[in-house]
This record gives C-alpha cells, sequence and structure tokens, in this order.
C-alpha cells in the first residue's frame, strides 16, 4: 500500500508523453489519439483491481513502444510529418504577415499620437531631432512587432500559455480560420488603399497615387499571396472534428 | 493464436465489419476483435491506428473527435459509403476463400 501510495501516475503519464513527443515520425493529433487509447486501457485494469502502477505498466506495455509506434506511422504514411510540418510553416508564415500588417497600422496609430504630444515642444533641441529623425516610427514599429511576438514565444516556451489547448479550438474550425485571416488581409488592403487617415499623417499607398503596375504589385503582395498562404495553410490544416458519415 | 501474416491480411474486412456495426473508437474496437475471435485474434493496440488512418485516407471510414460519456475526448470512426462497398467485395473475397477450403475439407459453404 505504502508503494502504491509513492507511485505517481500522472508524472509517469507525463514521461509517456515526452517519450512519444520525441518521435518525429508521430503528429500531434497522432499522439492524441494514443494517449486516448491509453487511457482507456490503463481504466480497463484499474477496473480490474490492479494497482496504478501494474496499470500502466500493462498499458504502456499494449500500447507499444513509442520508437515502434513511431516506425509503424512513418511505413503507413511517410507524408503525414510532412504535411504537418508544412502546415505549421505556413500557419507561421501567414501568422506573421497579418501580424506584421496589424502592428504596422498600429505602430502608425502611436506615432502619430507621440507626434501630437510632442509639437508644443517642437522648438526644444531633443524633440526636434526625434520628430524629424525615424527613431520615433522605426521604433514604435519595432516594438509593436517583436516585443509581443518575443513575450509569446517566452510564455509558450516556459508553459505559462497553454497554447496546445488555445490552437487546437481554434485550429478545429476550418470555417472560422479561413473567414478571419480573410476578414484581417482584406481589412488591412482595404485601409491601405483607401489611404485610411489615422490621425493626421496617410498611410502610404492611397488610390490616388497608386496605379496600373504597382497597383497590381500591390495588390499582388498584399492580398493575391496571403490569400493563397490562407487557403494553403487551412488546406493543411488538421480536420479532427470531420463529419462522420452516419452507420446504418 | 492467429498466424502474423492472417492477422494483417484479416485487419481491413474486420475493421470495415466492425465499423458496419456503428461508430466506434481504437479501444473499443480491439475489445470487440479480442470478444468475437475469443481471444484468438490478437492485435497489437498501437499497430491498430497505422490502419484505421490508412483505410480513413483510402476514403473508406472517417473520423471525429467527440467528447465520451466520461468527459474524455475521443476520435470515432465510422464507415464511409465507399466502405460499404469496400466491405462488399472483401465479402465476396474472404466467402470464397472460405467455400473453397470448405470444399477441400468438407465443410459446409457459405452463401452470398
Amino acid at each position: 500500500m505504502e508503494h502504491q501510495a509513492r507511485y505517481n501516475l500522472d508524472a509517469a503519464l507525463e514521461n509517456w508523453r515526452a517519450e512519444l513527443a520525441a518521435q518525429p515520425n508521430l503528429t500531434a493529433e497522432v499522439r492524441r489519439e494514443l494517449e486516448t487509447h491509453l487511457r482507456d486501457t490503463l481504466a480497463g485494469f484499474q477496473q480490474r483491481g490492479l494497482s496504478d502502477e501494474e496499470a500502466f505498466w500493462l498499458a504502456r506495455r499494449r500500447v507499444g513502444q513509442p520508437a515502434q509506434l513511431g516506425e509503424e506511422f512513418f511505413k503507413a504514411n511517410p507524408l503525414a510529418v510532412w504535411r504537418e510540418r508544412l502546415f505549421w510553416m505556413a500557419a507561421a508564415l501567414l501568422t506573421y504577415f497579418i501580424w506584421s500588417n496589424l502592428a504596422e497600422m498600429l505602430s502608425i496609430l502611436v506615432t502619430n499620437q507621440i507626434f501630437n504630444w510632442l509639437s508644443p515642444y517642437r522648438q526644444a533641441g531633443l524633440v526636434s531631432w526625434l520628430m524629424q529623425s525615424s527613431v520615433i516610427s522605426v521604433g514604435s514599429q519595432l516594438v509593436l512587432r517583436y516585443v509581443p511576438l518575443i513575450l509569446a514565444a517566452i510564455f509558450v516556451a516556459t508553459g505559462r500559455i497553454k497554447w496546445d489547448a488555445l490552437l487546437r479550438s481554434f485550429l478545429g474550425n476550418r470555417g472560422l480560420v479561413a473567414a478571419l485571416c480573410t476578414g484581417l488581409i482584406l481589412l488591412h488592403e482595404w485601409l491601405m488603399y483607401n489611404g485610411y487617415n489615422f490621425g493626421r499623417r496617410h498611410i502610404h499607398t492611397t488610390a490616388e497615387h497608386v496605379s496600373g503596375p504597382v497597383l497590381f504589385l500591390n495588390l499582388a503582395y498584399n492580398v493575391f499571396w496571403p490569400l493563397v498562404l490562407t487557403a494553403v495553410t487551412v488546406w493543411l490544416m488538421p480536420a479532427p472534428n470531420r463529419k462522420s458519415a452516419q452507420p446504418t | 493464436m492467429l498466424a502474423k501474416d492472417m492477422v494483417a491480411a484479416s485487419a481491413k474486412p474486420l475493421l470495415l465489419s466492425i465499423l458496419a456495426e456503428g461508430e466506434s473508437y481504437g479501444y473499443e474496437i480491439i475489445q470487440r476483435v479480442r470478444e468475437l475471435s475469443g481471444g484468438e485474434i490478437e492485435w497489437s493496440d498501437g499497430m491498430l491506428y497505422p490502419v484505421l488512418h490508412r483505410l480513413e485516407r483510402d476514403g473508406l471510414i472517417e473520423s471525429e473527435w467527440k467528447a465520451a460519456d466520461t468527459g474524455r475526448q475521443r476520435k470515432y470512426y465510422s464507415l464511409s459509403s465507399d466502405g460499404r462497398k469496400a466491405l462488399k467485395a472483401e465479402r465476396q473475397q474472404w466467402l470464397t476463400v472460405h467455400n473453397t477450403l470448405g470444399k477441400l475439407w468438407n465443410i459446409k459453404p457459405v452463401t452470398i
């Protein structure tokens, strides 16, 4: 009994999960499915009166060695892992693109606001230099574009954000991802194309100044390319909630 | 205990037949095979999933993550319309083998 009390089932499961995650041929969805299976098997043995340690040992043995599982899944579908990797690459590119555009608009807002605050003191040497140089606009772009990304990366790496569950619920819905990304891309372009006035300064590409090949390139870079990237990302998305056919 | 080759060859018709009874998930499928075969067909638990995924890729079965009664999420598999056709073809082939052997061993043939 004392030994049973000492056995840490959560830690054992965590170790097993880590072993599985170390297999490059097992996708996140496969790992999730295998874990569900392990837990079902474990519960079955516990119901038969086995101790946590015995039940875990047997369940682990039944499911199989992580390395062997990795090999079997690779043999069954060698492209699955690459599909998942491509998905994360496309998703990262798309996220960076959309985030950069949003951060750019936000930085223009912030820069304009700082300029408004500083205008009464424009005669002072330092303020004059700040307003004439690009320090404020470049600084605000750097801070708004990269600091949130670095903070998010730190929080994810240290486990402060449960990104797995968050992403799973978000990525479970292809329509939502497609609509959100398309909406943000089109909104950004609409604001840019119409020279939306954030305070005092117009954004660089106004309808009056852009035409012909420049307009085409602008649309290709800001709309066509990210929309293609959105389509590729959505297509590569794992589909955890595909609609089942009703069994007869 | 069934030979390894036979276990591998019968995996597809067994899975399609079990899913023809209704949707199911990995653990339940293994329990069902064990129960039906009286423990004679022993599938390695982790090896079931590559087969299920291959059948899904071939469009014979479909899957959906759903919450079970316990609240735990499970991936449920079900037969697709192509799977139903494939099961019919599998059934025909296995019965042909069964009847051929049956004639040699003087066992009553099974009609389709």
